[in-house]
């Protein structure tokens, strides 16, 4: 439990990916689907950033004189995840012309009266 | 039935993790595994090697810039997926495509100073990129939010003479067949030690210093802005 | 600070679960961009300025507008 108390940044980040998986699965409409796989995606930054933060140290943009090692956080899990911000807003946008193609052809997005109109 | 199974599997999934949460080192310290020879390595030699202030934009645009291009490339292919599925034919007469329209003189008016504001913003942004926060990235969404706004006001017929479908695809195809052309001319010439000519680095803290990262900047921010404004345009009726 | 940034994790839990219990689709989609600006507050308070910036102008301006979006475009507000 002292752990756990001590790392509040990593507990709150898996009870967010946990909270976004039960999302994922719980739900029929495929909106809230995807909405689950953001938090699930955001959460993971989350865990991440928090890993390379060091308490009392500056963000790493130097102004005036350089301040030597001792004087910044860690840049590299900064520089990552910068990236993957992009990727799921890209994912995002895809998932979101797919269900729109999928409203077209089959006229509801509940996921279950979907898969019993194909077996028909 | 099925609600019970999944919110069982998602608390055994949390539970499963927790317990390796709990053996972790103590957050915040200095001397953390995390905090190795690597970032002591970027934090002391990205201004001589670079001659950005910004570190982060040292790393993701000059030590690792491959992997921006790659990126670049996934939004590249994404824009082109949603072109795919969404675009539709031209304009057949008589059925109704929905198009948001808006019909205001105060919104038009109000355009005309809004507009040129956000967009030097997003210019200040880009082109500050390797002094302070910021980058390629942030300043492009906020280019592409001014075309947005630019389009939502002033209707299709309007848009479609400024910013035409054949330009905005040209310049998406050679702003990122450009960068990979850069940065590969870069990385041979610089690798192999060979004496070719290179933009200097100049003084650290003015605007044109960093070799490559001022064009660099420039053209991710204009792939993320033509990225999203084809995003909202797709979405929103399917013709460009 | 370390008491704001416990506030914030816990707003953060307890939004993501009314994303899950509101009906209205256009709510779900707000709280969610509610979501979106609190996070970004979280990278601020962890020192990292430029994913700030990039989560203000990305997540909670690009993504909603694709929601509301697609919203329009299958005619559905409720569930």
């Amino acid at each position: 439990m002292e752990g756990l108390m001590n790392n509040y940044y990593e507990t709150g980040s898996i009870i967010l990916f946990g909270i976004g998986f039960a999302i994922l699965l719980l739900h029929n409409n495929l909106i809230k689907k995807i909405i689950g796989m953001n938090i699930m995606d955001t959460a993971v930054f989350l865990f991440f950033i928090a890993k390379g933060y060091v308490s009392g140290k500056d963000a790493p943009i130097i102004i005036g004189a350089h301040k030597g090692v001792q004087g910044y956080i860690n840049p590299v899990p900064s520089a990552l995840m910068l990236t993957g911000i992009v990727v799921a807003v890209s994912t995002t946008a895809f998932a979101l012309a797919l269900t729109v193609r999928i409203y077209e052809g089959y006229g509801s997005i509940e996921l279950d009266e979907i898969i019993k109109m194909r077996s028909d | 039935m099925k609600k019970i199974l999944s919110i069982g599997i998602t608390i055994t999934l949390i539970i499963i993790l927790l317990l390796g949460v709990s053996e972790l080192p103590k957050f915040g310290q200095y001397n953390n595994p995390a905090n190795n020879e690597v970032s002591h390595y970027y934090i002391e030699k990205t201004t001589k090697d670079t001659g950005a202030m910004n570190i982060v934009t040292g790393i993701i645009l000059d030590y690792r810039a491959f992997d921006t291009f790659v990126e670049s490339s996934v939004l590249f292919t994404a824009s082109i997926i949603v072109l795919l599925l969404l675009k539709k034919e031209k304009h057949i007469q008589g059925i109704d495509n929905e198009v948001t329209i808006i019909e205001s003189t105060i919104l038009k008016q109000v355009s005309k100073v809004l507009i040129p504001c956000i967009q030097i913003f997003g210019i200040y942004i880009i082109f500050y990129g390797h002094l302070s926060p910021g980058g390629g990235f942030a300043g492009g969404t906020i280019i592409g939010t001014s075309f947005i706004l630019y389009r939502i006001i002033y209707g299709k017929k309007f848009t479609d003479k400024t910013l035409p479908y054949s330009k905005l695809i040209t310049y998406l195809c050679g702003a990122i067949m450009l960068y990979g052309v850069l940065k590969g001319y870069s990385f041979i010439t610089g690798g192999n030690h060979l004496n070719l000519p290179q933009p200097s680095l100049g003084t650290p803290g003015s605007i044109l210093s960093g070799g490559f990262l001022l064009p660099l900047n420039i053209l991710v921010g204009l792939i993320v802005a033509i990225t999203i404004y084809f995003f909202f345009t797709l979405f929103d009726g399917g013709e460009i | 600070m370390k008491i704001f940034s416990m506030i914030m994790i816990l707003f953060l839990i307890i939004s993501s679960v009314a994303v899950s219990t509101i009906k209205n689709l256009l709510g779900a989609i707000i709280v969610f961009m509610v979501y979106s600006l609190m996070m970004t507050i979280v990278w601020q308070q962890l020192n990292a300025p430029d994913l700030a910036i990039t989560e203000a102008a990305v997540g909670a301006g690009i993504t909603t507008i694709l929601f509301v979006l697609t919203l329009k475009r299958i005619k559905g507000v409720r569930k």
